[in-house]
């Protein structure tokens, strides 16, 4: 049966967090929010969760890693919740010709849904723009590059090391100098 | 590819970053890290604590607020709400065993223009005081 931390030993613990335990909790926090203002809501979020024990540590987990996996499954619930979004056909300006718009909750008017549309379209292009823009950090080393791009379709690990046949070491020493390069590239995040 | 699947691509990648650097030894970090951002980043790190530890506090507090406040609208103890008959009942068996105890209001004596909502706390109000709320309405002590 698995042993949690009490309430008292989370909180404990959080208090004994040294300066690489929090430098990985922040750098965490801004790569999955995309900026490092929403990293540090996204972390107090994390940890507020566990010190009260909505999310409870197991015994024999590492404390900054748990606080990732929190923060992680905050970020995927977020992201699931948008993905259900209702998108609906609307007539925008009354001319019968319709345009495809996400409907969320409080977003009623015809103006509203459009307004939220424009806003979801340049954050399209921004998103897009992101993505050539990681994958050009690369440029010169199409083995890694390739990697990037298999990570981006959901590949890991063996079929990471087929698609460019390298050996499972190769591709820890790639993964680490991925994230160097993005973090040095975007050190704010990369939604800043 | 609409912005969704783009979204979705750089979170797969987000999520393979974080993986590494939880891989990552410390001392490795604290090297990437530099001198001078250790300082900043203990410091970052206890004040998002003391806000995770406020925001929580106040969560807490309205969560408390909040069940006293469904509390208060529930009937006293452990009782089930009793149904009107058995109610009226009840408060016969009280009046019948208590009729001369100053306690008993004019009302319950005669049991009259009670509202059936209000029998249920009148049986309730009788239990509170002592008075045996099982009595029997036939016999008189």
């Amino acid at each position: 049966m698995t042993q949690y931390l009490t309430l008292e030993e989370t909180n404990d613990a959080y208090d004994r967090l040294d300066a690489a335990a929090w430098g990985k909790i922040q750098r965490a926090a801004t790569i999955l929010s995309g900026s490092k203002a929403a990293g540090r809501e996204l972390a107090q979020d994390a940890i507020g969760r566990a010190i009260i024990g909505d999310r409870q540590c197991p015994c024999e987990v590492d404390l900054v890693a748990f606080t990732v996996m929190v923060m992680k499954s905050i970020v995927s619930s977020a992201a699931k919740s948008a993905k259900r979004s209702k998108r609906v056909l609307l007539d925008a300006v009354g001319d019968g010709q319709l345009l495809e718009a996400v409907q969320r909750t409080g977003q009623q008017t015809a103006e509203e849904l459009l307004c939220a549309e424009e806003e979801d379209q340049l954050f399209c292009q921004r998103v897009a723009s992101l993505k050539q823009q990681v994958l050009a950090l690369f440029d010169d080393d199409d083995t890694t590059r390739f990697i990037v791009e298999g990570i981006m379709e959901g590949m890991e690990g063996a079929a990471l090391c087929d698609l460019v046949a390298i050996d499972a070491k190769d591709l820890a020493t790639r993964r680490r100098l991925i994230r160097r390069r993005i973090d040095k590239a975007f050190p704010d995040g990369w939604l800043a | 590819m609409r912005f969704k699947d783009h979204r979705e691509e750089l979170d797969r990648l987000a999520s393979a970053m974080v993986d590494d650097l939880l891989a990552t030894p410390d001392e490795q970090l604290l090297a990437e890290l530099g001198e001078a951002d250790v300082e900043a980043i203990l410091a970052a790190g206890r004040d998002i604590l003391a806000r995770a530890r406020r925001k929580a506090g106040k969560a807490s507090l309205a969560q408390a607020r909040k069940h006293i406040a469904l509390e208060a609208t529930k009937p006293s103890g452990n009782r089930r709400r009793l149904a009107p008959d058995v109610a009226r009942r009840r408060l016969s068996g009280i009046v019948a065993n208590a009729s001369a105890d100053s306690r008993i209001t004019l009302a319950a004596r005669t049991g009259k223009g009670v509202p059936d909502e209000d029998l249920d706390g009148l049986v309730e109000d009788a239990d509170d005081l002592g008075f045996d709320i099982d009595a029997d309405p036939e016999k008189k002590n």
